[in-house]
């Protein structure tokens, strides 16, 4: 989720809060995570369903409604305008969906940051890093309309991009320039790149990449803006053009709109009518188990800046996130307060219920800690080497891990063996035990087992099987033994542990050669039991 | 305490003693008691604890004669030696060394001092000296006379200077010395006026109880608010304590444990969550995706149609295509709300009201840090139920963080994919004096319960990650020691307190 910085200033001249601690607890409650707030700043983190308020504007009139007693309800006055932008039919292939808009303000160096970084912080959360929404914003002097949304073959592109002394093919653009290196992967094999392209054949920009540094640098000073939002999805590009034209709007600019001319038909953008959401008024009081009359539910949609109209709301354009009704009835509660709504015990009389695993994690705990043994808890994720020494490469991997942690444990032996060797400063004997979960390759299930080892003088095949015989005894799992040959035990000193027939475990003395690859200079001895299938006995239902 | 009583809780060591302490008793005199020394130095600090008797420690220090000290005592200081054996005539360096017992070095840190004229020197091919104008002048008699006293001496008891002169020699070597002695207090004199003969049966053995009879003897009275060493046990590790702890609360709210896999698939980590599939959290970066398949349900067609288009609600969806390759991609679970899920889609509307619970590992792709882990505990509980709203959650969630130790605790509007209202729980952090988050909370989109239930109903949901919690319960700064296994630290960790 993006993290924006207002200056605390303009936020206060623009919500009218200056008090410190109101506006530290108005900007939660409205549903905006404050990070910090200075004496010159506000450093807000804004959840994915408010892209709209990463502009300070959109974010400071929301505000000011929500406190406000009288809130003022956000109309647009659009002018129609005169302006033409053809989508070629070639852009299908890349970016289809293009929408525009003109605004009249002339630029201050305050506008210009807010601009700047409002794009930065669309691109990233609601554009989803330019590959579904990418903005362009251009000083309309430089522009001579109509304007044509159409791609070309890379070989056939050259331009001076921003920010660079000469120009270059689209192919060079892509290696040299630093937003080239960051998004060339969007155009990656694609056969054509889309460019906006003016009536003097000058290039405006080639989204989601760059700008021309002839036409698409705005500066301070720049009295009209021509702003386009580009990208695969014509409802998002459509949506992510509201929340900027009612951010200049809000900042005090005339807004014009501009024919995207289709191949099929033209479009008028950008739309910034409200949209209806249908709603039932009376899921208020199960939502928040008060009734509201219709004053008050008037009262709570104004905060919100909705219009309440019976049966449905009306949203504004600026607003992304509005699926349903029950997007209505969150919108009420924040306005009604999370803080007033008046706790109910539903009063539901149901019967709790632990997972047999757990209740018999529970007794063997109990067990383990009779004999002296240690808990110790790992990390489901372990190196893959640990498991292939241990076992084989019937584990499951990790496609693309950060650290040595690459696979999934197979086997707790191998953590009890990485726990024996750090702790080697302390004294032997060590007597430890792990309850944990491991998943095997094959059918990718989990199993719960209980490992258990001991280290140091002393520690034999006998010392364990004595600790099973007790727990077969006491239990009354009835397990048998049968020898077996183990990857990493003594030839002789190893048995598999069966329950009905089915081997659950086994113990065995650990091989000197797997006792030295931990470093370990004592005998160690493990034992590693799926404790699953002794609760399954102990629980049959 | 009475004297009685206090002569009961004196060891044997402090009774011999006690007898043998007077007024500035000296050491010496406190050995008549018979014990060792050490013996006797762990009394007087016991006396002392007790206040019978105040001992006074002083040190000192002595000079003794080192093995320069002694050879020089014996053969004269070394200008001394090689004056001696000079004559008029020139003698070489070797046959001066052959006829001293002196080094080289001794030696030649004699020539030095001496050339004012005591001697002459004359280079040739090695260096001879013979004696110079003033030689008769030459007096160290009364330096080596006084190393023939009884050493070791009190140095502030003689001639500074000539100590000083001979220090230079290196013929001392300085010795600490402790003087102890004791004085009895009032307290003292009023126990010693006892019978501190008595004998008191010390530590009880079966030898004891066997061969005599003890059943009226008097027994030694322990000083049983000492400070004892420390002394570890045997013990649970504490994040399960910690687990153990957690879930007895889900049980005191009736609700009952759910179960559920590692490794899914993002169907149902993330799509039956309603969560948009180019959502930022599903890119590799974020999320463990691992070399696995799973394959769809056959209702995936379902979640398809919510994703596209809203399904059978009224929800307009994400206007999005969906993709089945990225619904099967396997991955680490990367929250217990799949758990949820799975708890959801296996409900029957006749079986409500239900409440489950989870606690359970979860995996993001983190790099290990300090305050970051690739895998930790989240804990999740849901209600199922008819007609439920925002005020049966806030409910929940107070009774569950009271709880859980938080008696300060408010709601705040948040966001999450899957739930509509969601709610963030801040709790007040008495010490840092702020709201800190707790968890998430919410009530589950119709778009999910439509895709996992299929009956109507509402869900309210809400969990937590574990590992900051368990942290600020054992005050551990670096959430790796979580995991450390280090049996110091499992053992010596203090308990959870509320």
């Amino acid at each position: 989720m993006p993290t924006v910085t207002f200056n605390r200033k303009d936020v206060e001249l623009l919500t009218g809060i200056t008090n410190e601690e109101v506006l530290k607890d108005r900007i939660s409650m409205f549903g905006t995570d404050l990070e910090h707030i200075t004496d010159s700043e506000i450093c807000i983190e804004f959840f994915p369903n408010r892209p709209d308020c990463l502009s300070l504007y959109n974010f400071s009139r929301s505000l000011r409604n929500f406190v406000a007693e009288k809130p003022v309800k956000t109309k647009f006055n659009v002018e129609e305008g005169n302006h033409k932008v053809i989508v070629d039919t070639s852009v299908e292939q890349v970016r289809p969906f293009t929408a525009c808009a003109v605004a009249h303000i002339t630029v201050t160096q305050k506008l210009l940051d807010e601009l700047i970084q409002m794009q930065e912080k669309l691109h990233i959360s609601f554009g989803r890093r330019r590959k579904k929404v990418a903005i362009g914003i251009y000083p309309m002097n430089k522009i001579v309309f109509p304007v044509e949304y159409k791609a070309l073959p890379p070989q056939e592109i050259i331009f001076r991009p921003l920010g660079m002394e000469d120009e270059h093919s689209a192919q060079r653009i892509l290696e040299l320039h630093e937003k080239g290196k960051e998004f060339a992967h969007i155009l990656e094999n694609k056969k054509v790149y889309p460019l906006f392209i003016d009536s003097k054949e000058t290039i405006l920009s080639m989204p989601p990449i760059i700008n021309s540094e002839y036409a698409g640098k705005v500066v301070e000073g720049t009295k009209s803006l021509f702003i386009e939002c580009s990208g695969t999805d014509k409802m998002a590009v459509n949506k992510c053009l509201n929340m900027i034209v009612s951010s200049v709007y809000e900042a005090g600019a005339k807004i014009e709109t501009v024919t995207v001319s289709y191949p099929s038909k033209d479009e008028i953008t950008p739309n910034l009518s409200r949209k209806r959401v249908d709603f039932d008024p009376k899921q208020i009081q199960g939502m928040l188990g008060v009734h509201l009359d219709t004053e008050k539910i008037n009262q709570l949609c104004a905060k919100m800046d909705l219009e309440f109209c019976q049966d449905h709301v009306l949203v504004p354009a600026y607003r992304t996130d509005f699926l349903e009704g029950r997007d209505v009835l969150e919108d009420i509660c924040i306005a009604y307060g999370y803080e007033h709504i008046t706790p109910v015990n539903p009063k539901l009389s149901t019967v709790s219920k632990l997972l047999p695993v757990t209740k018999m994690g529970d007794r063997l705990r109990e067990f383990m800690l009779g004999f002296s043994f240690f808990e110790t808890t790992s990390y489901h994720l372990v190196a893959n080497k640990m498991l292939e020494f241990w076992n084989d490469d019937s584990f499951v991997k990790i496609i693309d891990s950060l650290g040595d942690y690459n696979s999934v444990r197979n086997t707790l032996a191998v953590c009890l063996m990485n726990t024996l060797k750090h702790n080697r400063q302390y004294p032997y004997p060590q007597k430890l035990y792990e309850i944990g979960t491991i998943t095997h390759k094959q059918g990718l299930r989990d199993r719960k087992k209980i490992c258990f080892v001991i280290a140091g003088d002393g520690s034999t095949y006998s010392s364990l099987k004595q600790v099973v015989d007790t727990l077969n005894h006491e239990f009354k799992f009835n397990l048998s033994y049968q020898e077996a040959d183990i990857k990493q035990g003594i030839k002789g000193r190893c048995v598999q542990v069966l329950l009905k027939n089915i081997v659950i475990g086994d113990i065995y003395e650990v091989h000197p050669r797997a006792i030295k690859e931990y470093g370990l200079e004592v005998p160690v001895t493990i034992c590693e039991l799926d404790l699953q299938s002794l609760a399954e006995i102990m629980y049959q239902d | 305490m009475n004297p009685e009583q206090m002569i009961r809780t004196l060891h044997e060591y402090e009774r011999r003693l006690l007898q043998h302490v007077d007024f500035n008793t000296s050491f010496k005199e406190m050995k008549q008691c018979g014990l060792e020394d050490i013996q006797i130095k762990r009394a007087l600090q016991w006396l002392g604890n007790k206040e019978l008797v105040e001992s006074v420690r002083n040190t000192y220090e002595t000079l003794n004669l080192s093995d320069k000290g002694f050879e020089y005592k014996a053969s004269g200081l070394p200008q001394t030696q090689v004056m001696n054996s000079l004559t008029n005539e020139w003698k070489s360096i070797t046959s001066i060394m052959q006829e001293t017992s002196l080094s080289k070095n001794e030696l030649f840190s004699c020539i030095g001092p001496l050339k004012r004229g005591y001697i002459e020197i004359k280079k040739g091919e090695e260096l001879y000296i013979k004696r110079g104008p003033i030689a008769n002048t030459f007096n160290q008699s009364e330096l080596n006379h006084f190393l023939q006293k009884n050493f070791p001496i009190r140095e502030d008891e003689h001639d500074e200077t000539i100590i000083k002169t001979l220090m230079k020699e290196n013929v001392f070597v300085k010795q600490k010395h402790e003087v102890i002695t004791a004085s009895i207090t009032q307290k003292g004199k009023v126990i010693k006026g006892y019978n501190l003969n008595k004998n008191y049966v010390g530590t009880l053995t079966s030898e004891i109880l066997r061969n005599t009879n003890i059943v009226n003897a008097e027994f030694r009275a322990y000083n049983c608010l000492d400070k004892l060493p420390k002394n570890n046990r045997i013990r649970k590790h504490f994040v399960t304590s910690a687990i153990e702890r957690v879930r007895q609360v889900w049980v005191n709210l009736g609700f009952q444990e759910m179960d559920g896999p590692i490794v899914e698939n993002a169907f149902w980590d993330m799509d039956v969550l309603f969560t948009p599939q180019d959502h930022p959290a599903r890119e590799m970066q974020d999320t463990f995706y691992v070399d696995e398949q799973i394959s769809l349900p056959s209702w995936k067609d379902k979640v398809r149609a919510m994703h596209e288009h809203g399904g059978t609600t009224k929800s307009e969806g994400w206007n999005m295509k969906f993709d089945e390759n990225e619904s099967s991609k396997c991955l680490l679970r990367t929250h217990t709300t799949s758990l949820s899920a799975h708890a959801l889609h296996n409900l029957n509307e006749k079986d409500l009201p239900a409440k489950f619970f989870t606690i359970g590992k979860c995996f993001r792709n983190e790099a290990l840090d300090w305050k970051h882990l690739f895998e930790f505990y989240q804990v999740e509980g849901i209600v199922v139920d008819k007609n439920l709203g925002m005020q049966h959650l806030k409910w929940y969630l107070l009774e569950f963080y009271k709880q859980m130790g938080y008696s300060d605790v408010r709601l705040r509007p948040a966001y999450f994919p899957y739930t509509e209202p969601s709610v963030e729980v801040d709790g007040w952090h008495k010490e840092k004096e702020e709201w800190v988050e707790l968890g998430g909370a919410g009530i589950l989109r119709k778009e999910v319960t439509e895709m996992l239930c299929g009956f109507p109903c509402t869900v309210l949901a809400w969990g937590q990650g574990m590992a900051r919690s368990i942290s600020g319960k054992y005050n551990i700064t670096d959430i790796r020691e979580l995991y450390h296994n280090d049996l110091d630290q499992i053992q010596s960790i203090t308990e959870w307190r509320d």
